[in-house]
């Protein structure tokens, strides 16, 4: 009886134990499957943002693109606003040749038909640009007239430089002229008065350039400084 | 009922802030604009005073050529 009891005990501890191998072989499987599965699971995942990270590249290559597209189109408009001033502008400019300049009302009218006509909406504007673009489109054109008052400016410089030997040429000249008796006291007093008049133009010129020059710089400085802020 | 009228109190205030927004940066750009044209003015009267002592310079010298 002894034997069988320790029989059956042995019995059951070897079933105990081999089942405890399989349920242990079991967990394995399972540890494994499920080890599997999680790596599936993040390749997929990583598979899902790969796709999701070209389309979303995609997307802002796209958006890049429109832009692009609608950055040019604004650059376009600007040009043609810029031409239809630079027309305005020279219609101006004959007209101020024909008749003289403008009278200071004649100016105030002007500005006033423009204001009236760019009408008072808030945030929209004035031949098809909104409110910061046609900032810009100004800021722009301002910057164009200040490079064209600079080239100007040169060109007023030259001629200057030119009207200061032609004065020298005209006071050597009167000179010979006095050696040589050409010309009779009064006809020279006459000349050198010409000559100093002309000298004192020359001056008032030189001062109004460098005032011109003054002028220009400090409002660079102020269009600069209305672009930044922009 | 309540809630409709709260979604509208709502709309009303965004858009109050959203025009005051506008307003403000309709504001900031005439006054770029004013300065702007500011700059063009002064430009353009330095300019002319320039032209007309060129000029009144260039008729000098013409007449003193001229003898």
């Amino acid at each position: 009886m002894k034997q069988i009891r320790i029989l059956m005990a042995v019995l059951f501890m070897f079933a105990f134990s081999v089942n405890q191998n399989a349920f242990a072989q079991d967990k394995k499987v399972e540890v494994k499957e499920k080890i599997d599965k999680q790596e599936r699971k993040m390749e997929m995942e990583v598979k899902k943002e790969k796709k999701e990270m070209k389309e979303e590249m995609q997307d802002k290559q796209d958006k890049q693109e429109e832009m692009k597209k609608i950055k040019e189109l604004h650059k376009e408009e600007i040009k043609e606003i810029k031409e239809e001033h630079k027309d305005k502008i020279e219609a101006m400019k004959d007209h101020s040749d024909d008749d003289g300049y403008m009278d200071d009302n004649q100016r105030e009218k002007e500005k006033l038909k423009n204001k009236s006509n760019n009408g008072n909406a808030y945030g929209k504007n004035k031949e098809g640009l909104e409110g910061r673009e046609f900032g810009q489109a100004r800021a722009a054109e301002a910057k164009e007239q200040i490079k064209n008052h600079e080239m100007k400016l040169k060109e007023s410089e030259a001629k200057i430089i030119n009207s200061r030997k032609r004065l020298a040429a005209a006071v050597e000249r009167l000179q010979k002229a006095r050696e040589t008796k050409k010309v009779t006291e009064e006809e020279y007093v006459l000349r050198k008065q010409k000559i100093t008049n002309a000298e004192n133009m020359l001056k008032k010129a030189e001062r109004s350039l460098e005032r011109n020059r003054e002028v220009l710089v400090e409002q660079k400085k102020k269009l600069s400084t209305i672009l930044t802020n922009n | 009922m309540k809630l409709v009228l709260k979604f509208f109190v709502l709309l009303f205030l965004v858009g109050q802030i959203s025009c005051k927004e506008t307003k403000k940066e309709d504001s900031e750009i005439q006054a770029d604009l004013e300065e702007i044209e500011a700059v063009e003015n002064t430009i353009n009267e330095a300019s002319q005073e320039l032209d007309q002592d060129l000029k009144e310079l260039q008729d000098a010298l013409e007449e003193l050529d001229s003898i």
